[in-house]
């Protein structure tokens, strides 16, 4: 299975970056915790160090299966996430008032990350089997099942932010796969003309983040706080930043959730623009590499996957920085590889996993 | 080439899914840039805003770590606590973490700390947030058993910092002097503004204690004697100082009405300033000893020579000048005794208005004293190129004229001395930040305004007055006593006239007369009833000199007692307060036998330095 040329088209680089990036969270993730008042929190870079391990493990065990042969698992394993995230409903334990978790062997999973990663899978492998002219009403309905079922259960738990990043991944896959762009743009009219009834059943929260973002100030749950208070953050940074466990705003906790979801505040704060230049760098560089491993693949199947998973990235980065300097409104989405999470650190690990697997056999 | 044809080799892709995949690389790539030119915005060219906003931040931390720091006391000149500062803490909100709490427990917490639940409702809090407050005072300065409350309720969003809280032991006691704080810990009057930079916890080397010259035990007398004098005169308000001839040191400095700098809040303004030296007054009769120490220094009259007081009308220009009791031919020291407004005219205006405008002016009217408080008034002598001979008559009896309290008894102490003006001092000395106390300086005299004998023979003028003049209520058997009266007509707001009904009624004195140590003032504004400052001034006088003597343990007149005196003060020592009666018993025997032997004295001493 192994062969020599597996070995020599292994894209190194892009495996630095990604190593690279995590390295910058772990530091940052240490750097937000170190003055916690627990000792649990204060312990949470070493997790992220054992989930960064346990990622590796998962990527090369990723890259040493053939990714024609992992999309066959992939009904398997959506089968597997969707009874995880309904059991999530069920038994899961709530955390600040939503269960996205589960306990397992004193581990606690988030299932609602391993959907995307899933979803990938499945939506490659089926619309890899049909070829696009030959895709109908039919295949749309069964494509909208796909992503339909994951997808309500996240907003069931409340997740809406994880849910909604399930659709720019669906959407960019049916592009990439050529779906004819008249379905495409039925489904964006669709979905827009869905927004009035999706508005009317969304919890007050949620509708206040998307009016805060509108209105900074119109604010009860105080996340125009949040976001202002990441922006001094982000603005005291300034060129060089105020250095290494120096930032005021982080360490004096005025971000809340600052080692996940805003955790780039911490390092825009402490390593100035210099430190966000580069990570956003990596980021792209990142990006540039999956697109160009797309434009590569072998195969249909190893594009549509490969741009499954570069929007996957793209979108987390987008949207998380995006928040970060209050361009995007707030969002629980983490900032990938360095946002402390071990679900959704793993579910990335494994997804530049398929991008190694995919840019290493685009000869064979 | 070779790339070229790995990627045709490659792929079976259509040129449109190569379309679609450049066209989301353009995408995505342009969405990072844009986050990147964000950056660049907040972090380079919005630094500086961001930057502030932290630093404003970072204020209030170590505001909280340094609570110990405590503004420093102010004590009296033996060093008795007027003004300390003690630790309080104040309760605050953190709005966006309390929006989280359960409301029950944070109305609950509203109920401990005594304020409207309203304040912290959900709605409130968020208006709170809207507005931008991070940070909100709940209530300042709580009790030490609300603390102990709300920390059993265990309410994320609220806290805690330690304030430190003014106190003034004594209450009322010298309050228009000390002044008092507000919320921000800085003085707003008195010694506490006047010296806010050194009191203050926030100076860099850490704040000062002050001394003050005010001696607790003389201010209280002081205020007891006022207080009783203007309630019983229900007068419209009252003042006296006390003043260490020598020095210029003010014993005591008190104002009436009265307030409680606790609580400074729920007086009028008109409560809380200093009118020793705020308000500025025409003194009337009591300004005749200034007229008397410029006819004195001009050498032009003696205290013999004899004036015709026209048998009480005296015609100058259209204006008609009147006196009380109709006299005819008196001696100088007659004048000053009787308080004729006619004979002092006559003098003033055989003086010349130079001579009386310049002997003023050195004495210090019409300019600052220079005391080290605030909201001193100049009072007002009027440019001598509007000087009318009628002005010169009027001002030769304290008409036309306004001066503060605090001008006249610095004047009088200068004449009741040797003559020098000094500068008031209302500060001993300082406790420095490292613990040592600082003394200093008597304040040194600044110019001279009439020779010693000069202040020797007004001196015999003024114990004229006491022993058989207007003011004989302030005598004080044993002790040679030297004052002046004072009923000053007020002008009626009304018709801009010399009212007949108010009159401000003053006593100027010091004693003992042949070797001044203390001087008081006690002027009592708008008394009903008796207004003569003989009846109602001069008693007040007496009585705080009498208590001034019993506590400085200043000895009577009699040289021959004296040994005796300071045998007594030794049985004071060694016996206690038990003691101290027998002594108080045996200087009154004292005082008794010793008053007429005094006045005779003065009588042939007088004379002798007329001749001389």
């Amino acid at each position: 299975m192994f062969d020599r040329r597996l070995l020599t088209n292994f894209d190194w680089p892009l495996l630095t970056a990604v190593c690279l990036l995590i390295i910058c969270g772990t530091v940052q993730i240490y750097s937000a915790t170190h003055n916690a008042p627990s000792a649990a929190t204060r312990g949470l870079y070493q997790k992220q160090i054992w989930w960064a391990i346990f990622g590796l493990i998962a990527l090369l065990i990723t890259i040493s299966i053939d990714y024609h042969r992992l999309i066959r698992y992939g009904i398997f394993f959506y089968i597997l996430d969707n009874l995880l995230l309904i059991y999530v409903l069920v038994a899961g334990g709530v955390r600040a008032g939503v269960s996205r978790w589960i306990n397992f062997m004193g581990i606690s999973i988030q299932p609602s990350e391993f959907s995307k990663v899933i979803l990938i899978l499945i939506l490659a492998g089926y619309l890899s089997r049909h070829q696009p002219e030959d895709i109908g009403l039919r295949e749309i309905i069964c494509l909208l099942i796909l992503l339909g079922i994951p997808l309500g259960l996240v907003v069931k738990q409340p997740d809406l932010g994880s849910a909604l990043m399930l659709l720019p991944i669906f959407m960019i896959m049916l592009l990439v796969a050529e779906v004819p762009l008249r379905w495409l743009i039925l489904l964006v009219v669709c979905g827009l003309g869905a927004i009035p009834i999706i508005w009317r059943h969304l919890k007050p929260y949620q509708v206040n983040r998307i009016l805060s973002f509108a209105k900074p100030n119109l604010d009860p749950l105080g996340i125009g706080y949040q976001v202002l208070q990441s922006k001094i953050a982000v603005g005291s940074g300034g060129a060089l930043g105020r250095g290494f466990l120096a930032g005021t705003q982080s360490q004096l906790r005025f971000i809340p959730q600052h080692h996940t979801d805003f955790i780039f505040s911490v390092l825009a704060e402490e390593w100035g623009f210099l430190g966000c230049i580069v990570v956003i760098g990596l980021f792209l560089f990142l990006i540039l590499k999956g697109i160009d491993c797309a434009l590569h693949a072998k195969d249909r199947l190893g594009t549509i996957m490969a741009m499954g998973v570069i929007s996957m990235f793209a979108f987390h980065v987008i949207t998380n920085v995006g928040m970060v300097v209050g361009l995007m409104p707030v969002t629980g989405i983490p900032l990938p590889f360095l946002s402390y999470g071990g679900t959704s650190l793993l579910t990335n690990m494994v997804a530049v996993g398929i991008l190694l697997n995919i840019r290493m056999r685009r000869f064979s | 080439m070779a790339a070229q044809r790995k990627r045709d080799r490659g792929t079976s892709k259509s040129p449109n899914i190569k379309m679609r995949i450049v066209f989301l690389q353009a995408a995505f790539g342009l969405a990072i840039l844009l986050m990147a030119v964000r950056l660049y915005q907040i972090q380079i060219n919005q630094h500086d805003f961001y930057a502030q906003k932290v630093l404003r931040r970072r204020k209030l931390e170590p505001a909280a770590a340094k609570g110990c720091r405590r503004r420093g006391s102010i004590y009296d000149c033996r060093g008795r606590e007027l003004a300390v500062s003690i630790r309080v803490n104040s309760a605050f909100a953190e709005p966006a973490r309390l929006y989280g709490e359960e409301p029950g427990k944070v109305r609950q917490a509203c109920m401990v700390l005594q304020v409207d639940p309203e304040f912290l409702s959900p709605i409130a809090l968020k208006q709170k947030l809207d507005a931008g407050q991070d940070f909100i005072w709940i209530r300042r300065k709580i009790l030490p058993k609300m603390v102990e409350q709300l920390q059993e309720l265990n309410i994320s969003g609220i806290g805690f910092r330690e304030e430190t809280q003014r106190y003034y032991p004594a209450r009322e006691l010298c309050a228009q002097v000390l002044g008092f704080i507000g919320v921000d810990n800085h003085g707003l009057e008195g010694v506490e503004l006047y010296y806010d930079h050194l009191l203050s916890e926030e100076k860099k080397s850490g704040p000062c204690s002050l001394i003050l010259t005010i001696d607790k035990v003389i201010q209280y007398q002081t205020e007891k004697e006022l207080l009783a004098a203007c309630t019983a005169t229900q007068a419209r308000a009252g003042t006296a100082i006390v003043m260490e001839v020598k020095t210029g040191k003010i014993l005591a400095m008190a104002n009436w009405p009265q307030f409680n700098p606790n609580s400074f809040s729920k007086y009028p303004a008109s409560f809380r300033r200093n009118r020793c030296l705020t308000d500025a007054f025409e003194p009337g009769s009591i300004f005749k000893i200034f007229l008397a120490a410029c006819a004195l220094e001009s050498g032009k009259i003696t205290p013999n020579d004899l004036i015709y007081c026209e048998n009480g009308l005296f015609q100058i220009g259209r204006r008609t000048i009147r006196d009380s009791h109709r006299h005819g031919w008196l001696t100088f020291s007659e004048v000053i005794k009787m308080s004729s407004n006619i004979g002092s005219a006559k003098v003033g205006l055989s003086l010349g208005k130079e001579r009386l405008y310049n002997t003023l002016k050195e004495l210090g009217f019409g300019s600052r004293t220079g005391i080290r408080l605030p909201g001193e008034a100049k009072g007002i002598i009027p440019p001598i190129e509007k000087w009318t001979e009628l002005t010169t008559a009027n001002i030769s009896f304290g008409q036309g004229v306004l001066v503060t309290p605090l001008q006249i008894i610095t004047a009088v102490c200068c004449l009741a001395n040797d003559g020098w003006w000094r500068e008031p001092k209302i500060l001993d000395g300082l406790i420095n930040e490292r613990g040592e106390v600082v003394e200093l300086p008597d304040p040194a005299p600044i110019r001279e305004v009439a020779s010693l004998a000069t202040c020797r023979a007004l001196t015999r003028m003024l114990e004229g007055v006491v022993i058989d003049g207007t003011g004989q209520a302030a005598d004080i058997a044993g002790y040679r006593v030297a004052g002046k009266t004072g009923t000053a007509q007020k002008v009626d707001p009304l018709t801009r006239r010399y009212s007949q009904e108010l009159f401000c009624s003053s006593f100027i004195g010091f004693f003992p007369a042949q070797a001044a140590q203390i001087a008081i003032l006690v002027t009592i504004d708008e008394p009903k009833g008796e207004h003569l400052a003989g009846i109602v001034a001069a008693p007040v006088f007496r009585k705080i000199a009498q208590s001034i003597i019993n506590y400085l343990n200043i000895p009577p007149v009699q040289k021959q007692l004296q040994p005796q005196d300071s045998i007594l003060r030794l049985a004071e020592g060694k016996e206690g307060a038990g003691g101290e009666t027998v002594a108080d018993g045996a200087r009154e025997a004292v005082g008794k036998g010793g008053s007429s032997a005094s006045s005779s004295g003065i009588a042939a001493g007088g004379k002798k330095e007329i001749r001389g």
